[in-house]
Protein backbone atom coordinates (compact mmCIF):
# COMPACT_ATOMS: atom_id res chain seq x y z
CA UNK A 1 0.00 0.00 0.00
CA UNK A 2 1.24 3.13 -0.69
CA UNK A 3 2.08 5.90 1.72
CA UNK A 4 0.80 9.23 1.33
CA UNK A 5 1.56 12.22 3.23
CA UNK A 6 -2.08 12.96 2.98
CA UNK A 7 -3.32 9.99 4.69
CA UNK A 8 -1.48 10.66 7.14
CA UNK A 9 -2.41 14.06 7.67
CA UNK A 10 -5.93 12.37 7.53
CA UNK A 11 -5.41 10.12 10.25
CA UNK A 12 -3.77 12.21 12.63
CA UNK A 13 -6.50 14.61 12.17
CA UNK A 14 -8.89 12.19 12.44
CA UNK A 15 -7.64 10.05 15.61
CA UNK A 16 -7.16 13.83 16.99
CA UNK A 17 -10.74 14.82 17.05
CA UNK A 18 -11.31 13.15 20.04
CA UNK A 19 -9.64 15.51 21.83
CA UNK A 20 -11.91 17.78 20.54
CA UNK A 21 -15.45 17.18 21.70
CA UNK A 22 -16.89 19.00 23.42
CA UNK A 23 -19.19 17.93 26.31
CA UNK A 24 -22.59 18.49 26.16
CA UNK A 25 -25.32 19.02 28.55
CA UNK A 26 -27.95 17.15 29.07
CA UNK A 27 -30.91 17.56 26.78
CA UNK A 28 -33.65 19.53 28.32
CA UNK A 29 -36.23 18.37 30.75
CA UNK A 30 -34.00 15.08 31.14
CA UNK A 31 -34.27 14.61 34.81
CA UNK A 32 -38.01 14.50 34.60
CA UNK A 33 -38.19 12.81 31.50
CA UNK A 34 -36.43 9.78 33.19
CA UNK A 35 -38.12 10.03 36.14
CA UNK A 36 -41.10 9.61 34.27
CA UNK A 37 -40.02 6.87 33.08
CA UNK A 38 -38.84 5.13 36.23
CA UNK A 39 -42.53 6.45 37.77
CA UNK A 40 -43.78 3.98 34.77
CA UNK A 41 -41.29 1.28 35.83
CA UNK A 42 -42.88 1.59 39.20
CA UNK A 43 -45.76 1.09 38.36
CA UNK A 44 -45.22 -2.26 35.76
CA UNK A 45 -43.28 -3.68 38.65
CA UNK A 46 -46.21 -3.18 40.93
CA UNK A 47 -48.64 -4.24 37.81
CA UNK A 48 -46.53 -7.32 37.72
CA UNK A 49 -46.74 -8.12 41.50
CA UNK A 50 -50.47 -8.36 41.28
CA UNK A 51 -50.58 -9.77 38.34
CA UNK A 52 -48.10 -12.39 39.85
CA UNK A 53 -50.43 -12.89 42.80
CA UNK A 54 -53.24 -13.60 40.81
CA UNK A 55 -51.94 -16.03 38.59
CA UNK A 56 -50.66 -17.43 41.39
CA UNK A 57 -54.06 -18.02 42.81
CA UNK A 58 -55.81 -19.31 39.80
CA UNK A 59 -53.21 -21.95 39.56
CA UNK A 60 -54.18 -22.89 43.10
CA UNK A 61 -57.46 -22.55 42.32
CA UNK A 62 -56.84 -24.97 39.38
CA UNK A 63 -54.98 -27.48 41.27
CA UNK A 64 -57.54 -27.83 43.70
CA UNK A 65 -60.13 -28.46 41.53
CA UNK A 66 -58.14 -30.76 39.27
CA UNK A 67 -57.13 -32.63 42.64
CA UNK A 68 -61.28 -32.81 43.75
CA UNK A 69 -61.95 -34.07 40.27
CA UNK A 70 -59.72 -36.60 40.32
CA UNK A 71 -60.63 -38.07 43.48
CA UNK A 72 -63.91 -38.14 42.71
CA UNK A 73 -63.60 -40.53 39.28
CA UNK A 74 -60.82 -42.32 41.13
CA UNK A 75 -62.42 -43.21 44.33
CA UNK A 76 -64.37 -46.95 44.00
CA UNK A 77 -67.32 -47.14 43.15
CA UNK A 78 -69.52 -48.38 45.98
CA UNK A 79 -71.59 -51.13 44.75
CA UNK A 80 -74.87 -51.62 46.37
CA UNK A 81 -75.16 -55.14 47.28
CA UNK A 82 -77.42 -57.64 44.77
CA UNK A 83 -79.80 -59.16 47.28
CA UNK A 84 -80.92 -62.61 45.74
CA UNK A 85 -84.33 -63.21 47.29
CA UNK A 86 -85.24 -67.09 47.19
CA UNK A 87 -87.93 -68.57 48.31
CA UNK A 88 -87.26 -70.11 51.51
CA UNK A 89 -85.82 -66.58 52.41
CA UNK A 90 -88.64 -65.29 51.67
CA UNK A 91 -90.40 -68.31 53.68
CA UNK A 92 -88.20 -67.53 56.61
CA UNK A 93 -88.55 -63.60 56.48
CA UNK A 94 -92.65 -64.09 56.58
CA UNK A 95 -92.58 -67.01 59.05
CA UNK A 96 -94.01 -69.01 56.89
CA UNK A 97 -94.92 -72.44 58.50
CA UNK A 98 -93.95 -75.52 57.38
CA UNK A 99 -97.89 -76.38 57.12
CA UNK A 100 -98.64 -73.31 54.99
CA UNK A 101 -95.78 -74.17 52.95
CA UNK A 102 -97.34 -77.57 52.34
CA UNK A 103 -100.59 -75.97 51.70
CA UNK A 104 -98.78 -73.58 49.46
CA UNK A 105 -97.49 -76.47 47.76
CA UNK A 106 -100.77 -78.45 47.42
CA UNK A 107 -101.96 -75.35 46.14
CA UNK A 108 -99.72 -75.02 43.70
CA UNK A 109 -99.91 -79.21 42.72
CA UNK A 110 -104.26 -78.21 42.55
CA UNK A 111 -104.22 -75.59 40.40
CA UNK A 112 -102.09 -77.79 37.98
CA UNK A 113 -103.88 -80.45 37.99
CA UNK A 114 -107.32 -78.07 37.16
CA UNK A 115 -105.06 -76.39 34.18
CA UNK A 116 -104.66 -79.84 32.64
CA UNK A 117 -107.10 -80.62 30.29
CA UNK A 118 -109.28 -83.37 30.19
CA UNK A 119 -108.60 -85.89 27.63
CA UNK A 120 -110.76 -85.77 25.00
CA UNK A 121 -111.74 -89.38 23.18
CA UNK B 1 -17.61 19.17 45.67
CA UNK B 2 -19.02 15.93 44.23
CA UNK B 3 -22.38 15.28 45.86
CA UNK B 4 -22.72 12.43 48.14
CA UNK B 5 -25.74 10.24 47.25
CA UNK B 6 -27.26 8.26 49.63
CA UNK B 7 -27.09 4.84 49.17
CA UNK B 8 -29.74 3.57 51.51
CA UNK B 9 -32.22 5.80 49.90
CA UNK B 10 -31.57 4.58 46.63
CA UNK B 11 -31.89 1.12 47.93
CA UNK B 12 -35.33 2.24 49.28
CA UNK B 13 -36.38 3.28 45.89
CA UNK B 14 -36.72 7.16 47.00
CA UNK B 15 -38.03 9.58 44.02
CA UNK B 16 -36.07 12.18 45.44
CA UNK B 17 -32.34 10.32 45.60
CA UNK B 18 -33.14 8.86 42.18
CA UNK B 19 -33.36 12.45 41.11
CA UNK B 20 -30.53 13.72 42.75
CA UNK B 21 -28.64 10.95 41.00
CA UNK B 22 -30.24 11.86 38.02
CA UNK B 23 -28.84 15.53 38.34
CA UNK B 24 -25.77 14.66 39.25
CA UNK B 25 -24.42 11.65 36.72
CA UNK B 26 -27.15 12.96 34.17
CA UNK B 27 -24.48 14.35 31.70
CA UNK B 28 -21.56 12.15 32.12
CA UNK B 29 -24.22 8.97 31.68
CA UNK B 30 -25.40 11.12 28.30
CA UNK B 31 -22.17 11.95 26.99
CA UNK B 32 -20.72 8.60 27.55
CA UNK B 33 -24.11 7.04 25.19
CA UNK B 34 -23.20 9.73 22.68
CA UNK B 35 -19.32 8.31 22.65
CA UNK B 36 -20.47 4.56 21.79
CA UNK B 37 -23.88 5.55 19.73
CA UNK B 38 -23.59 9.15 18.58
CA UNK B 39 -27.20 10.04 17.58
CA UNK B 40 -28.51 12.79 19.93
CA UNK B 41 -32.20 10.78 20.02
CA UNK B 42 -30.90 7.43 20.86
CA UNK B 43 -28.11 8.60 23.17
CA UNK B 44 -31.16 10.36 25.25
CA UNK B 45 -32.98 7.36 25.25
CA UNK B 46 -30.78 5.02 26.43
CA UNK B 47 -29.10 7.47 28.86
CA UNK B 48 -32.78 7.34 30.23
CA UNK B 49 -33.01 3.48 29.70
CA UNK B 50 -29.62 3.79 32.05
CA UNK B 51 -31.26 5.17 35.08
CA UNK B 52 -34.20 3.12 34.99
CA UNK B 53 -32.49 -0.11 35.10
CA UNK B 54 -30.22 1.24 37.56
CA UNK B 55 -33.87 2.13 39.47
CA UNK B 56 -34.59 -1.44 38.78
CA UNK B 57 -31.65 -3.40 39.82
CA UNK B 58 -30.34 -1.18 42.87
CA UNK B 59 -30.67 -4.19 45.16
CA UNK B 60 -27.94 -5.51 43.38
CA UNK B 61 -25.85 -2.58 43.56
CA UNK B 62 -22.75 -4.10 45.95
CA UNK B 63 -21.96 -1.28 49.12
CA UNK B 64 -18.55 0.19 49.23
CA UNK B 65 -18.51 0.52 44.95
CA UNK B 66 -18.61 3.27 43.23
CA UNK B 67 -22.26 4.27 41.92
CA UNK B 68 -20.75 6.47 39.08
CA UNK B 69 -18.85 3.22 37.70
CA UNK B 70 -21.56 1.04 38.09
CA UNK B 71 -23.57 3.58 36.69
CA UNK B 72 -21.12 3.73 33.47
CA UNK B 73 -21.27 -0.05 33.07
CA UNK B 74 -24.89 -0.12 32.71
CA UNK B 75 -24.66 2.36 30.31
CA UNK B 76 -21.98 0.71 28.54
CA UNK B 77 -23.71 -2.30 28.07
CA UNK B 78 -26.68 -0.60 27.12
CA UNK B 79 -25.25 1.29 24.14
CA UNK B 80 -23.55 -1.67 22.98
CA UNK B 81 -26.92 -3.87 22.93
CA UNK B 82 -28.32 -1.09 20.87
CA UNK B 83 -25.34 -1.08 18.50
CA UNK B 84 -25.79 -5.11 17.67
CA UNK B 85 -29.51 -4.82 18.23
CA UNK B 86 -29.05 -2.12 15.02
CA UNK B 87 -26.33 -3.82 13.27
CA UNK B 88 -28.47 -6.74 13.07
CA UNK B 89 -30.33 -5.30 11.59
CA UNK B 90 -28.47 -4.83 8.42
CA UNK B 91 -28.89 -7.43 5.34
CA UNK B 92 -26.17 -10.39 5.68
CA UNK B 93 -25.67 -9.09 9.30
CA UNK B 94 -25.82 -12.84 10.46
CA UNK B 95 -23.07 -13.95 8.42
CA UNK B 96 -20.60 -11.32 9.83
CA UNK B 97 -19.63 -13.26 12.77
CA UNK B 98 -17.82 -15.75 10.87
CA UNK B 99 -15.13 -13.14 8.88
CA UNK B 100 -12.28 -11.44 10.92
CA UNK B 101 -13.87 -8.32 12.67
CA UNK B 102 -10.82 -6.70 12.09
CA UNK B 103 -11.44 -6.93 8.46
CA UNK B 104 -14.76 -5.30 8.40
CA UNK B 105 -15.16 -2.25 6.51
CA UNK B 106 -15.51 1.37 8.09
CA UNK B 107 -19.40 2.45 7.41
CA UNK B 108 -20.18 5.85 7.44
CA UNK B 109 -23.42 6.48 9.15
CA UNK B 110 -25.32 9.02 7.22
CA UNK B 111 -27.64 9.53 10.92
CA UNK B 112 -24.63 11.11 12.43
CA UNK B 113 -25.78 13.85 14.93
CA UNK B 114 -23.12 14.49 17.91
CA UNK B 115 -24.24 17.79 19.57
CA UNK B 116 -20.57 17.97 20.49
CA UNK B 117 -18.84 18.63 17.69
CA UNK B 118 -17.86 21.74 15.53
CA UNK B 119 -18.62 21.26 12.46
CA UNK B 120 -14.91 21.73 10.67
CA UNK B 121 -14.51 18.57 12.35
CA UNK B 122 -18.11 16.95 11.55
CA UNK B 123 -16.45 14.65 8.71
CA UNK B 124 -13.41 13.68 10.03
CA UNK B 125 -15.17 12.81 13.51
CA UNK B 126 -18.00 10.45 11.70
CA UNK B 127 -14.65 8.72 10.18
CA UNK B 128 -13.65 8.22 13.75
CA UNK B 129 -16.76 6.98 15.02
CA UNK B 130 -17.22 4.95 12.14
CA UNK B 131 -13.90 3.44 12.23
CA UNK B 132 -14.36 2.93 16.46
CA UNK B 133 -17.45 1.17 16.14
CA UNK B 134 -15.66 -2.33 14.17
CA UNK B 135 -13.08 -2.44 16.81
CA UNK B 136 -13.47 -5.39 19.60
CA UNK B 137 -15.83 -3.71 22.03
CA UNK B 138 -13.27 -3.42 25.37
CA UNK B 139 -10.52 -1.53 22.65
CA UNK B 140 -13.55 0.76 21.80
CA UNK B 141 -14.60 1.30 25.34
CA UNK B 142 -10.99 1.81 26.84
CA UNK B 143 -10.73 4.54 24.25
CA UNK B 144 -13.67 6.35 24.34
CA UNK B 145 -13.66 6.51 28.10
CA UNK B 146 -9.53 7.39 28.26
CA UNK B 147 -9.28 10.23 24.94
CA UNK B 148 -12.98 11.29 25.18
CA UNK B 149 -14.13 11.38 28.31
CA UNK B 150 -10.98 11.98 29.87
CA UNK B 151 -10.79 9.19 32.54
CA UNK B 152 -7.47 8.25 33.95
CA UNK B 153 -6.64 4.49 33.74
CA UNK B 154 -7.23 3.67 37.28
CA UNK B 155 -11.13 4.87 36.87
CA UNK B 156 -11.19 3.17 33.43
CA UNK B 157 -9.82 -0.53 35.08
CA UNK B 158 -12.50 0.15 38.45
CA UNK B 159 -14.96 0.74 34.75
CA UNK B 160 -14.26 -1.99 32.49
CA UNK B 161 -13.72 -4.40 35.98
CA UNK B 162 -9.70 -5.64 34.60
CA UNK B 163 -6.15 -4.45 35.88
CA UNK B 164 -4.74 -1.33 34.94
CA UNK B 165 -2.19 -3.18 32.65
CA UNK B 166 -4.94 -4.49 31.06
CA UNK B 167 -5.77 -0.69 30.03
CA UNK B 168 -2.89 0.27 28.60
CA UNK B 169 -2.52 -2.84 26.81
CA UNK B 170 -6.38 -2.50 25.08
CA UNK B 171 -5.24 1.41 24.69
CA UNK B 172 -2.27 0.56 22.84
CA UNK B 173 -4.05 -1.90 20.71
CA UNK B 174 -7.15 -0.04 20.13
CA UNK B 175 -4.71 3.30 18.53
CA UNK B 176 -2.66 0.77 16.43
CA UNK B 177 -5.90 -0.82 15.19
CA UNK B 178 -7.40 2.32 14.37
CA UNK B 179 -4.48 3.41 12.73
CA UNK B 180 -4.47 0.76 9.99
CA UNK B 181 -8.39 0.97 9.53
CA UNK B 182 -7.89 4.63 9.10
CA UNK B 183 -4.97 4.38 6.56
CA UNK B 184 -7.19 1.60 4.55
CA UNK B 185 -10.01 3.51 4.99
CA UNK B 186 -8.50 7.32 3.25
CA UNK B 187 -6.41 4.85 1.03
CA UNK B 188 -9.21 3.23 -0.45
CA UNK B 189 -11.36 6.79 -0.61
CA UNK B 190 -8.34 8.94 -2.14
CA UNK B 191 -7.89 10.20 -6.17
CA UNK B 192 -4.34 9.63 -5.28
CA UNK B 193 -3.37 6.11 -6.03
CA UNK B 194 -0.55 5.27 -8.37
Amino acid sequence: METNPNIDKDIERTIGVSKNINLVDAPAMFTQKTMQRISVAKQASRFTTSALLKIAAAVILICINAYTINYIFDAPVQQTPVVTTTIDDLVNDYQVTDMNNDWLNNKTSKNQQTHELPETH
Amino acid sequence: MPVEIDIQELKAKSEDAFRQLIDTFGKNIYNLCLGIVPIAEDAEDLSQETFVEAFNSIHTFREGAHIKTWLYRIAINKCYDHLKWSKRKKRYALLQPLFNREEEPIEIPSNFQHPGIVLENKEHAKVLYAALETLPETQHTAFLLYEIQGMNYKEIAETMDVSVSSVEALLFRARAALRKKLHKYYYDNTSFKK
